[in-house]
């Protein structure tokens, strides 16, 4: 059960993330807030899972990263979407969507008595 | 991050760890910071941005973790990448220089394949261990005799078994045609000594080597299948051997043979008690054992002389003399099966290392050359960022991919030349049929051309990386080319200096050879021709003794019927067939004790009157043998000159007496023949014993025969007459006298071709060199010859400049390749004969005939350095 949930929870993370970088490139702290404020708090990242999230999908060529210098002038590591990684979102959101809406489905209709 | 920008991080050195760390704490930052304007303290907002995160330490390990392993496999996959992109680059480049590139490959190819040929028998016959379990603790022990085998196996505590073997010459006959093949006679535990369980069948049972059982036989694989088509049911069978039914008990495994290659069948040895240490010396048979775990052959072999002295103690009759004593001897049976094929084997080895030394000098040469003309190549390269180590690495890939198309046609070369050098191993190296290009040999192979791709790739890469990047942009070619013609110049003197140390040595065996060759031996050598004739023992034994006469009485008349056969006659032995033997004689008034020390004649033959007139040796003084020297007349015989002016200096020897050395009547010398080289032609030992065939008859004999026919229609008549005599009565090595001589000399034969080949391929080679450097240097040097012609020098004087150039590089080679020479000696010293391994002859024509392949080779490139026209060489860059 645990685990479903994280695995669940990976999931939805790598889209997250991907979904944040598609405004353009962000470093970690960046990806973080931007889920924070679009989401308004309800979807909290465990912070400390981002990076080896990052990891995992710069192993899979969605996002590439390079050492940059961020707004306040300190050396930081900026992380970008691929083409590779904005075909897997688009993917991902098509099934999620379905997902979500089917599920929306079963909990619309009415309940039948037996 | 792409490659560019890594290794400009990685010019700082990279840092996983202090990256992680990095990234870390700058989102604990920003975190931090955030809380902080959002009203929280400072303290407060470290911890909360902490809370926040999650567990630190365990996030960093395993982005840590992550990172170190990502980038050891991009420095691999870069590491591949720049190997592939190397390689596309050195075969490019090849191409662009096909004439270069062909005769480098040649090269190698050459050389690389003479050392895979070579290797590929030297691995076979002296490397690889002997085809039994544990073959490392099979011991020959020599020294014993038949019956104190016996005694050591039971009293030794070196040995878990001791067996005793004697190769054999037998006749075979039955339902197919007799024929005369090898085979050992062998105590019952051989087998199970050498650890060789039989394919079918049994061994031998231990009571097999007592007198009166059955007679039993162990076939080997290859007859079984050539003789009995590979039938099982041939076991418990009959085979006729020597005349006599043997029962077949055993088919052995293909594999094995044993003692020697030709060995075919096996019989166990009878050893009657009653004859026990009537034998004298070893009797010919030979003793292996297998050393108990842990007992080395040297400790051994102290045991064993211990357990002589007792051994003898106990019986006396066993003592053959001090002569005997020391020779007691265990050593490795590998060693003693190999002998002295081994010494000539890693001779030929190495001279085949030095060719491939040579080969390499010469493609380094090649490459040098080449590093010149692509200084500016290599600058620009450099220029562009190309690390030096990388250029080193790049240009090393070249030439390992250069030796790797060079080992490729070396294997074909090899896998051409394999089967004509077995063809010309002498037929007493063992273990011919295992040579071959297997793994083993390929694998030495790829070692060789990995480790010759470095060996003449690196200094040239060094020295080309290491060019002064700047003057070789302004100077265009000239950058470092003097270091580099002063290298290639050394290069090829120690090419001169091999080739010459190579040519030496072959032509001192080439001469030695001549040598041989021309040995007088004393007898008749063209036109003769002998052959085996070998009656089944047991025709002529027991009642039937004396029939013989009238047998061989009936063969002589018969072959001297054979068209074109104009004298024929009979000898125990063939002279340097390796069959003759000595013998212990009494000689009246000299040494007539049997039962002290007598001494020995070295030759012992029994002969038909005519076989001195047949064969050509002449008589003396007194008479030769007659037909009415028979049993019942006086005992009778002939000496060599050198036997009688051994014990009747005073050339009184007619009519002086000699004996066998046991109670037997006195034997009467009637005559005095010429000496002859009877058992080997370098032999000095030319004393021989002749006794008349009509009163020492034995059944194993050898037909010398006059004929100025054909060999081969010869063997077929003979075949025919012999088979028309007697069906079971073998004919065997139907050969003429002059190629009987030349077997005896195989092994010297042998040493000779290789090393002449070899020694030849390295003249070819040093050629190529000094060609090589010379047209280089007339090309570099164009700009220096305009000059020296404008200034007035002639055409002629351009050419002198050259050849004299030339002239110092070869005789410089010619210095090092003459004290190589001269420290050598002592290697070739025993493969010589009837020539100094310092033969002045040898050691002045050598170095000449070089001079002059020198200049020759030179020539050329001289020619071109007349032909240089001033005004276009001074505007040349």
């Amino acid at each position: 059960m645990q685990r479903e949930s994280s695995e669940l929870l990976q999931g939805t993370l790598a889209i997250l993330i991907l979904k944040a970088l598609l405004a353009g490139s962000l470093h970690g702290y960046g990806i973080a807030r931007w889920v924070e404020s679009t989401t308004d708090d309800v979807l909290r990242i465990e912070e400390g899972s981002l990076y080896p999230a990052l990891r995992r999908l710069e192993d899979k060529a969605w996002v590439a990263s390079e050492w940059g210098l961020s707004e306040n002038n300190r050396r930081a590591r900026f992380y970008t979407i691929t083409n590779a990684g904005r075909a897997h979102l688009r993917n991902e959101a098509v099934q999620w969507m379905r997902h979500a809406g089917a599920v929306t489905q079963v909990l619309r209709a009415a309940p039948k008595l037996a | 991050m792409n490659k560019r920008s890594r290794r400009y991080l990685g010019f700082f050195g990279r840092n996983v760890e202090a990256d992680v760390d990095d990234e870390l704490r700058f989102h604990l930052e920003m975190r931090a910071r955030d809380y902080r304007e959002s009203g929280l303290a400072s303290g407060d907002a470290w911890r909360a941005a902490g809370e926040r995160f999650g567990d630190y330490s365990s996030v960093n390990a395993a982005l840590v973790t992550h990172d170190l392993g990502k980038a050891r496999r991009q420095d691999r996959r870069d590491l591949m990448d720049d190997l592939v992109q190397d390689v596309r680059y050195a075969l490019r480049s090849l191409r662009r220089a096909p004439a270069f590139a062909l005769v480098a490959i040649a090269t190698l190819a050459l050389g690389v394949g003479a050392n895979t040929a070579m290797f590929s028998i030297v691995d076979a016959v002296v490397v690889r261990s002997l085809p039994f379990p544990r073959a490392d603790r099979l011991v020959s022990v020599t020294g014993s005799v038949l019956a104190e085998a016996t005694r050591v196996r039971e009293l030794s505590r070196s040995y878990s078994d001791v067996a005793v073997y004697r190769p054999l010459s037998v006749g075979i006959s039955g339902d197919a045609e007799a024929e005369r093949i090898e085979g050992a006679t062998v105590s019952a535990n051989v087998f199970s000594t050498l650890g060789v369980s039989m394919a079918s069948g049994r061994a031998f049972s231990p009571e097999e080597n007592s007198p009166g059982r059955s007679n039993v036989v162990i076939l080997s694989d290859g007859l079984w299948r050539r003789r009995f088509a590979g039938n099982r049911a041939v076991i418990g069978q009959r085979l006729m051997i020597e005349g006599a039914p043997y029962t077949i008990v055993g088919i052995a495994p293909s594999e094995f043979s044993f003692p020697s290659r030709t060995t075919q069948l096996w019989i166990p040895i009878i050893m009657p008690p009653s004859r026990s240490g009537a034998f004298w010396g070893d009797g010919g048979y030979r003793t292996v054992a297998r050393l108990r775990d842990g007992i080395a052959p040297a400790a051994a072999q102290h045991e064993l002389r211990t357990l002589f002295k007792q051994i003898r103690h106990e019986n006396p009759l066993w003592d053959p003399g001090p002569k005997y004593g020391v020779d007691a001897t265990v050593t490795p049976l590998q060693d003693k099966l190999v002998g002295s094929a081994r010494t000539v084997l890693w001779l030929l080895f190495g001279v085949v290392g030095v060719v491939l030394l040579i080969a390499c000098a010469n493609v380094a040469n090649l490459l040098l050359v080449r590093a010149t003309a692509r200084q500016r190549e290599v600058a620009v390269r450099m220029a562009l960022g190309g690390g030096r180590s990388r250029i080193i690495r790049q240009l090393l890939t070249e030439s390992v991919v250069l030796a790797l198309l060079g080992g490729v046609a070396g294997i074909a070369v090899a896998a051409g030349s394999i089967r004509a050098l077995v063809g010309v191993l002498p037929s007493d190296i063992p273990r011919v049929a295992t040579i071959g290009l297997d793994f083993r040999v390929l694998g030495f192979t790829a070692l060789l051309v990995v480790t010759t791709g470095i060996v003449f790739g690196l200094i040239p890469a060094i020295r080309s990386s290491g060019t002064d990047m700047q003057r070789a942009m302004r100077n265009g070619a000239r950058g470092s080319s003097g270091t580099n013609r002063r290298l290639a110049s050394l290069l090829v003197c120690g090419e001169i200096g091999a080739a010459s140390l190579l040519l030496i040595a072959a032509l001192l065996l080439v001469r030695s050879m001549w040598a041989l060759q021309g040995i007088d031996p004393g007898f008749r050598t063209t036109s003769i021709v002998t052959a085996r004739v070998t009656p089944p023992s047991t025709r002529f034994a027991g009642a039937n003794a004396s029939a013989v006469v009238p047998f061989v009485d009936e063969l002589l008349r018969r072959v001297r019927g054979i068209p074109g056969v104009t004298a024929a006659s009979v000898a125990s032995d063939v002279p340097l067939s390796n069959g003759i033997y000595g013998l212990a004689i009494r000689v009246e008034g000299q040494f007539e004790n049997i039962k002290a020390s007598l001494p020995m004649v070295d030759h012992y033959q029994i002969v038909t009157p005519d076989y001195f007139t047949t064969i050509g040796i002449p008589l003396v003084a007194g008479r030769f043998f007659g037909e009415d020297d028979e049993v019942g007349a006086p005992d009778v015989a002939l000496v060599s000159e050198s036997f009688a002016r051994h014990y009747w200096p005073n050339g009184d020897a007619i009519g002086k007496r000699v004996g066998y050395p046991w109670e037997s009547p006195w034997v009467t010398i009637v005559g005095i023949v010429r000496d002859a080289k009877v058992d080997s032609l370098t032999g000095t030992s030319e004393e021989v014993f002749y006794r008349p065939f009509r009163q020492s008859p034995v059944t194993a004999m050898s037909l010398v025969i006059r004929s100025n026919g054909d060999v081969g229609a010869l063997a077929n008549a003979l075949r025919s007459t012999i088979a028309q005599l007697d069906r079971s009565t073998p004919v065997s090595d139907v050969a003429t006298m002059r190629s009987v001589i030349d077997r005896s000399a195989a092994r010297q034969r042998f040493t000779m071709l290789l090393l002449s080949l070899f020694a030849g391929i390295a003249l070819v080679l040093g050629v190529i060199g000094i060609y090589g450097v010379m047209s280089y240097a007339v090309a570099q040097r164009t700009r220096e010859i305009g000059v020296r012609m404008a200034l007035g020098a002639s055409p002629g004087d351009a050419r002198q400049m050259v050849l004299r150039e030339a002239l110092v590089l070869a005789l410089a080679g010619i210095a090092v390749g003459l004290v190589a020479a001269a420290l050598s000696t002592h290697v070739l010293g025993g493969l010589l004969y009837g020539i100094s391994a310092t033969d002045p002859v040898t050691f002045a024509s050598v170095p000449l005939a070089i001079t002059i392949v020198s200049l020759i080779a030179s020539y050329l490139p001289a020619h071109r350095a007349t032909r240089v026209d001033p005004t276009t060489a001074l505007r040349a860059d």
